[in-house]
């Protein structure tokens, strides 16, 4: 049986460690004069807050819906459930990597900004 | 490239004037006439469980396609970029703990979430339940409304206060008319506007900036990332984290009672299930391209120098629209799409706000006993009132704080955490002690409250160091949560639970057949639901 109690405890630890580590950036930026625009190719907290409250809460939702027969290997509707599920669950954290770590490293960065409200400036790196 | 010329605000003609009108009558006539089907209370608010799936789901989809969402997420697509749509796709976890623990909610026959708290926890914990609804249903709809007022203050030149309230009566009145049926029926035909007028006019934008290549390479390194800085100062990840992914979702699962009265209208528990997964993973996703999109195009159209920098930036929508879609007839057929946002969601809103108040307030409380009809009545009346009540309580927190997004996602989620832990408590555990849950869930409410009226004592200790920066007010939902779980797993221990065997059907079990059987016999009883009867 599942200890839904336990599990909270965790997801509770897990966030409260996520946050001291996100917020380095704020202290190491009052030191440095130079600042650049937020790179967040290099910066895994933000993706890692999101997905340390839903991965656990999807392992626990598959566990019980496993369990209670919505999901499963024996019938087709089962099947076609857990196929469905799976997917969405490794699909969403997947994208989402993606167009943090990956997809704004693809492209050159701009030389000036000729609007800058709702660019974040951190240290140089 | 030579500049874009363009006029600000975009010229309105009388055709497209005619166009709205004759939308807006078309949605009014379809909406009133859906009075006829109604014949118990539970007609308006569920449907009797006789919708369909996908026409549910589509309702579901246009719930939260909203107004407020195209003015805020244009504005946060120019500010911030791609992360505008982070809160379009950013549910997974709650998503799959709904639908592991919708059984419960579907076979009890419940109407709200709050009627479930009565049934786990005790009337206490209906209280509560219901003042973080209304909270949540009258933040939200009364954002909408605001967004219809911004809409006429750039349009007519029209007080935003006075736009909003004329948008909320007309709304009001058809929704209070039909009840849920009005609002679902309507909401496929707003939704067959959105998908029409949204991909007409996201095209030429797209193209103009080269597409998707075109686009990325022509906006900051920050704007391309699905999230911002952890403490950016007005949209802080951390804080869209704690009001979108933690807080809002939860509650638009759980709670948001449009949502689950959308969700328990389906005529079978997998048919309600289906309508999440169809909204959460298809629709919604999709949708989200025309919401942060636009405003992208705008930031690329002004990093290329093709446009000045926007004086006003909670008004991109309509700078987009002014560049792309203002000739005549069309711009008529944008007005349409804007009010069938509007409309699509404030409709459900207002038989949400209804459905809470006489569910579980006026019956529960006030006045018990009297016959059908005089519920009914009072539905009605409910939602006259409190459709145009809701829709003006938000409005001096709104046109205080810099940008839009953090006015909605200050106002709305903030008392969610505390509503989404007493469900879930109840749901997950048979430990859950009564008095602990509505114990924690109370002081989880009244703290949110007091960082609303003493942000500086209340609210900044939760800011991480933002306070009294607008990025702040993503974090009272975050306080909540504190509060919330600091405070159940303190007394929780100090308390006695309810004893395990009058916990069936109120706390999750592998044993479904049992659950099914037991709805079925109260069915066939002429019950709602397992612990529900009919009224």
């Amino acid at each position: 049986m599942i200890r839904p109690s336990l599990i909270s405890t965790i997801l509770l630890l897990l966030l409260m460690i996520a946050f001291p580590i996100s917020s380095i950036n704020v202290f190491a930026e009052a030191k440095e004069a130079k600042l650049c625009p937020y790179n967040p190719t290099k910066d895994p907290i933000p993706w890692l807050t999101e997905y340390s409250w839903h991965i656990p809460w999807g392992i626990v939702a598959l566990i019980l819906m496993w369990k209670e027969g919505f999901i499963g290997l024996k019938t087709r509707p089962q099947k076609i459930m857990l196929v469905i599920l799976l997917i969405c669950f490794i699909f969403f954290p997947a994208i989402e990597a993606y167009w943090h770590f990956i997809l704004p490293a693809q492209y050159p960065d701009l030389p000036t900004y000729k609007d800058t409200r709702g660019i974040y400036y951190v240290p140089c790196p | 490239m030579s500049q874009i010329q363009y006029q600000f605000p975009p010229p309105v003609t009388t055709l497209d004037w005619i166009v709205v009108a004759i939308y807006c009558v078309i949605v009014f006539i379809v909406g009133s006439i859906q009075h006829r089907y109604i014949k118990k209370s539970w007609d308006w608010m569920l449907g009797s469980k006789k919708m369909v799936f996908w026409l549910l789901a589509i309702a579901y989809f246009t719930i939260l396609f909203s107004a407020h969402d195209i003015l805020t997420y244009t504005e946060e697509g120019y500010l911030i970029g791609l992360a505008s749509i982070q809160m379009w796709w950013d549910d997974i976890g709650w998503i799959l703990i709904f639908l592991a623990l919708l059984p419960i909610l579907y076979y009890g026959g419940y109407t709200t979430s709050a009627e479930y708290l009565e049934y786990r926890f005790g009337p206490a914990a209906r209280l509560v339940g219901a003042i973080c609804i209304f909270w949540f249903v009258f933040a939200i709809m009364g954002f909408n409304f605001y967004a219809a007022g911004i809409t006429l203050e750039v349009f007519a030149g029209i007080d935003r206060f006075w736009g909003m309230l004329i948008f909320a009566i007309i709304t009001t009145v058809y929704a209070a008319l039909g009840g849920i049926f009005a609002a679902v029926l309507t909401d496929l035909l707003q939704a067959l506007v959105i998908w029409i007028v949204g991909t007409m006019i996201l095209i030429p934008g797209l193209a103009t900036v080269g597409w998707w290549d075109g686009l990325f390479a022509s906006t900051p390194l920050p704007s391309r990332s699905f999230f911002t800085a952890p403490l950016h100062p007005d949209f802080p990840a951390l804080g869209m984290f704690f009001a979108g992914g933690l807080a809002i979702t939860g509650a638009w699962y759980f709670f948001n009672q449009a949502n689950l009265q959308t969700n328990l209208a389906a005529r079978t528990l997998n048919q309600a299930r289906i309508v999440t997964l169809l909204f959460a993973c298809v629709l919604m996703p999709f949708g989200s391209i025309y919401m942060g999109i636009p405003g992208m195009i705008v930031r690329a159209l002004v990093e290329k120098g093709l446009i000045p920098p926007l004086p006003n930036t909670a008004h991109t929508f309509f700078h987009y629209v002014a560049i792309f879609a203002a000739t005549p007839g069309l711009m008529g057929a944008v007005l349409a799409y804007f009010l069938a946002a509007l409309m699509s969601t404030g409709d459900l809103y207002v038989v949400a706000c209804s459905s809470t108040f006489v569910n579980d307030i006026y019956r529960r409380f006030i006045v018990k006993g009297k016959p059908e009809i005089h519920y009914r009545r009072m539905l009605l009346i409910m939602a006259l009132i409190l459709g145009i009540l809701g829709s003006i309580a938000w409005y001096q927190f709104y046109v205080r704080v810099p940008y839009l997004a953090q006015a909605l996602f200050g106002s709305t989620p903030a008392v969610s955490p505390a509503m989404c832990l007493m469900l879930l408590a109840g749901m997950l555990t048979y430990r859950a002690a009564p008095t602990a849950t509505w114990i924690a869930g109370a002081a989880g409410v009244i703290y949110t409250l007091l960082c609303f009226l003493v942000p500086d004592i209340f609210l900044a200790p939760f800011t991480f160091g933002l306070w009294p920066k607008g990025g702040s007010w993503w974090f009272p939902g975050f306080a909540c949560f504190v509060v919330t779980v600091v405070l159940l797993f303190i007394l929780t221990p100090f308390f006695k639970p309810k004893p395990k065997e009058v916990l069936k059907g109120l706390v999750w079990t592998p044993r479904l057949e049992e659950l099914e059987e037991m709805y079925f016999k109260a069915v066939a009883e002429g019950k709602r639901g397992i612990f529900v009867h009919e009224w």
